[in-house]
């Protein structure tokens, strides 16, 4: 018999999860997209002072569960941030408060995990796990590429909206590859795709880095499409966290075969005379990456976190003065259920124009953050409307 | 030669100062305390810290600025990573020392910053303690004595409140200089829940109820935060009882009650002392202390609710404290949770007589 399973989705990165246990041999119960109401369900559940991530993977848990998911793969760590304990605690909310009965549920504290989950779905050979392990990590790394190019991309296109458009036609085609050598051709496929887009090659747009909480940074839903809003306003984005590289740097191994820096310490260094030890969560990251940022010639970097995220208070704590010190312009957000999208638009159209008065001595062009139309300067005067 | 010693009296404070001022006495400096919490130091934290802080950090952004005005040569700030293996502490506690720095970096003449991370192996606070005395200019030998001494005090201290006395009480003995050892052998066969004004035999008495008190130290026994929560308790006769007075062998039992344990040292021993009263039928109720905006108490709060669910007979009350705490509501609620125990004895003890009589 196969099990159907289910996992929290985090933006793109479900692809990859999907391909591994669909692997394995399970059926998939992928819960639906996140929305408001993943929100409302894990708003509802959580305990009130739980951070954003926390309410989102709990309300996708209890979707894919309402999905027919009988086996549930979830978050897992060591701490001291508290997203490795999200596993336990959701766990004892799902039996003990809602009522539901699941009888495996694994929450991901260890490669060990996986081999347990791969022997429960039919795949009892260890090699022929890793060989599943691998392909779904291609996928995961195809995908994070793709997401790189659209964010770079997407500021500079002539045709408004393109980008979206091949975003999601290639993200599509990774969800319907099954085989490593297909995998390459789609990658290939995908790439003449993003290169065929119409570009103003002679731009030169602004550019920003994202750092923060991982969660937030990767999930385009739970950063209210910031990126997008970005690159809509014509800035350049770049990211700083993607879940493979923390996969690698805090589960695999320090050292990277690909770029020969040993990570941790890297970061460690970059973040020197500021943090001087890993607080846990993304917070040493984002330190150091603000320093990368500045030394790569970025115009600003903004920082995002969930409301009452524990290293992120750390690191929007000790920004004001890294800020004044590198003379580099950073914005924070704090993100929950509460926060409303218009405030969060005009403050970040507030940063481009900063950021383009520190540069050009101009502000941005106006342009609408969500559609990316070009609008009038006059006040009131809106498309379509007398 | 002596450095003045700058100790901001809040977080643990409330828990290792004793060994701290020990050992810095024993290396010859003269250990200054901030004054204790007023609104004026609240303020003062509030306007430093970051606006999405819990209130234990703006407080202590409060102390460290009133240590400012005291003439104190060094600020005594230690990085606390680890001290149960396995566990760690808040990572706001962990990036204190930097927090302190990127907001007060030219104020601040000497920072003893340095870490104590006993994540892997046993004995390594003696490092630390080392490590702290260098930072101040005195010599390895000094600081291992220093280090036997204060460990040594240490010990006694945590003993005495063992016996079911008070952290604030102990301080007290502590600081008048008083023997702890003697004071120890004095208390050790006084049962805590024996009470001197209880008297079970006069019914015109009302009886002494005892409580629990779960939260971290730094809530439950600053007493500006808590708004006078042990006086409060005092005058409406009931007795509390912390998760530092329960051994550590005790609270590890309870770690059978728990799937997996908390990444947080403290949290873990709140959780834990949680569990260990819910457990002894001696607790008439439990008062959990929060902070808001505390990142840990999210997630301990719900293990200590699941938990009380399955004890019903034992009520349970959580209080949110933050820099906006009004002192007559809570006084309210303490009242009414008292009030409402007392109740439901009175209620028992009828029925008890109406079964007896007939």
């Amino acid at each position: 018999m196969t099990y159907k399973i289910g996992f929290p989705r985090m933006g793109e990165t479900y692809i990859g999860f999907a391909k591994l246990v669909e692997l394995f041999g399970y059926d998939l119960a992928l819960p639906d997209a996140l929305s408001k109401k993943t929100i409302r369900l894990g708003v509802q559940h959580s305990p009130e002072y739980a951070c954003w991530p926390f309410k989102i993977s709990l309300g996708s848990t209890i979707e894919a569960l309402e999905a027919g998911a009988e086996v549930i793969g979830t978050l897992g760590g060591s701490g001291p941030c508290r997203a490795g304990w999200y596993g336990e605690l959701q766990r004892l909310i799902l039996v003990e408060d809602l009522g539901f009965d699941i009888p495996h549920f694994y929450p991901m504290y260890h490669l060990n995990d996986v081999f347990k989950i791969a022997e429960l779905g039919g795949t009892k050979s260890r090699y022929r796990a890793l060989k599943c392990v691998k392909y779904a990590w291609d996928t995961m790394r195809t995908a994070e590429y793709f997401e790189k190019i659209a964010i770079k991309q997407r500021c500079r296109e002539v045709n408004i909206g393109e980008t979206t458009k091949v975003q999601n036609e290639v993200m599509k085609m990774l969800t319907e590859t099954y085989e490593p050598a297909k995998l390459k051709q789609a990658k290939k496929k995908g790439t003449a795709m993003f290169e065929s887009i119409e570009t103003d090659k002679k731009m030169k747009p602004l550019k920003v880095g994202t750092v923060g909480e991982i969660f937030v940074v990767i999930d385009p839903f739970a950063n209210l499409e910031i990126e997008k809003k970005l690159g809509n306003l014509g800035i350049e984005v770049d990211r700083s966290l993607y879940l493979t590289d923390w996969i690698w740097r805090e589960l695999v191994m320090d050292y990277h075969p690909v770029t020969g820096y040993f990570a941790k310490k890297y970061l460690h260094d970059n973040a020197h005379g500021y943090l001087h030890e890993p607080v846990g969560g993304d917070a040493l990251e984002g330190i150091a990456w603000i320093n990368l940022y500045k030394e790569k010639g970025y115009d600003g970097v903004i920082e995002i976190g969930p409301f009452t995220c524990i290293p992120e208070i750390v690191t929007k704590s000790i920004i004001p003065t890294m800020s004044r010190d590198l003379d580099m312009p950073v914005q924070t957000y704090n993100i929950d259920e509460h926060t409303g999208e218009a405030g969060f638009i005009t403050r970040l159209e507030a940063f481009g124009d900063l950021l383009s008065q520190r540069r050009d001595g101009v502000p941005l062009p106006t342009r609408d953050p969500v559609t990316g139309r070009f609008s009038s300067a006059d006040f009131g005067a809106v498309e379509g409307k007398a | 030669m002596g450095k003045r010693v700058g100790i901001p009296r809040t977080l643990l404070y409330y828990y290792y100062y004793p060994q701290w001022n020990t050992f810095l006495r024993e290396l010859g400096h003269e250990v200054v305390v901030s004054a204790p919490t007023s609104k004026r130091i609240v303020d003062e934290g509030v306007k430093l810290a970051l606006n999405d802080a819990c209130i234990p950090i703006k407080l202590y952004h409060g102390h460290v600025v009133d240590l400012l005005d005291k003439d104190v040569d060094a600020f005594f700030i230690p990085r606390y990573v680890s001290m149960d293996p396995g566990a760690r502490m808040c990572p706001k506690f962990l990036g204190l020392p930097d927090i302190i720095r990127a907001k007060l970096e030219d104020q601040i003449p000497l920072y003893v910053d340095t870490k104590v991370d006993n994540r892997k192996r046993k004995h390594i606070e003696e490092k630390f303690y080392r490590g702290i005395a260098k930072q101040l200019g005195n010599n390895p030998s000094e600081a291992k004595l220093a280090f036997a001494k204060s460990q040594e005090v240490f010990e006694d201290f945590r003993r005495l409140l063992h016996t079911g006395m008070s952290y604030l009480d102990a301080l007290q003995l502590y600081n008048a200089g008083k023997d702890l050892k003697a004071e120890y052998q004095a208390r050790k066969d006084i049962d805590p829940f024996d009470h001197p004004l209880n008297d079970p035999e006069d019914p015109s008495q009302p009886r002494r109820l005892h409580f629990a008190v779960i939260g971290y130290v730094y809530l439950i026994y600053d007493d500006f935060i808590n708004a006078n929560l042990w006086k409060k308790m005092e005058t409406l006769n009931v007795s509390l009882h912390t998760f530092d007075q329960v051994t550590e062998e005790a609270l590890d039992y309870q770690t059978q009650r728990m799937h997996h344990d908390l990444f947080w040292m403290f949290s873990n021993r709140v959780v834990k002392g949680a569990f260990h009263f819910l457990h002894q039928d001696k607790i008439d109720g439990i008062i959990h202390i929060t902070a808001f905006g505390c990142g840990p108490d999210a997630m301990t709060t719900k293990l200590i609710e699941l938990e009380a669910k399955n004890r019903t007979h034992i009520p349970y009350m959580r209080v949110l404290l933050d820099e906006h705490t009004g002192d007559a509501g809570l006084m309210t609620r303490l009242e009414s949770f008292t009030d409402m125990i007392r109740r439901r004895d009175s209620a028992a003890a009828k029925a008890q007589n109406l079964k007896e009589t007939g």
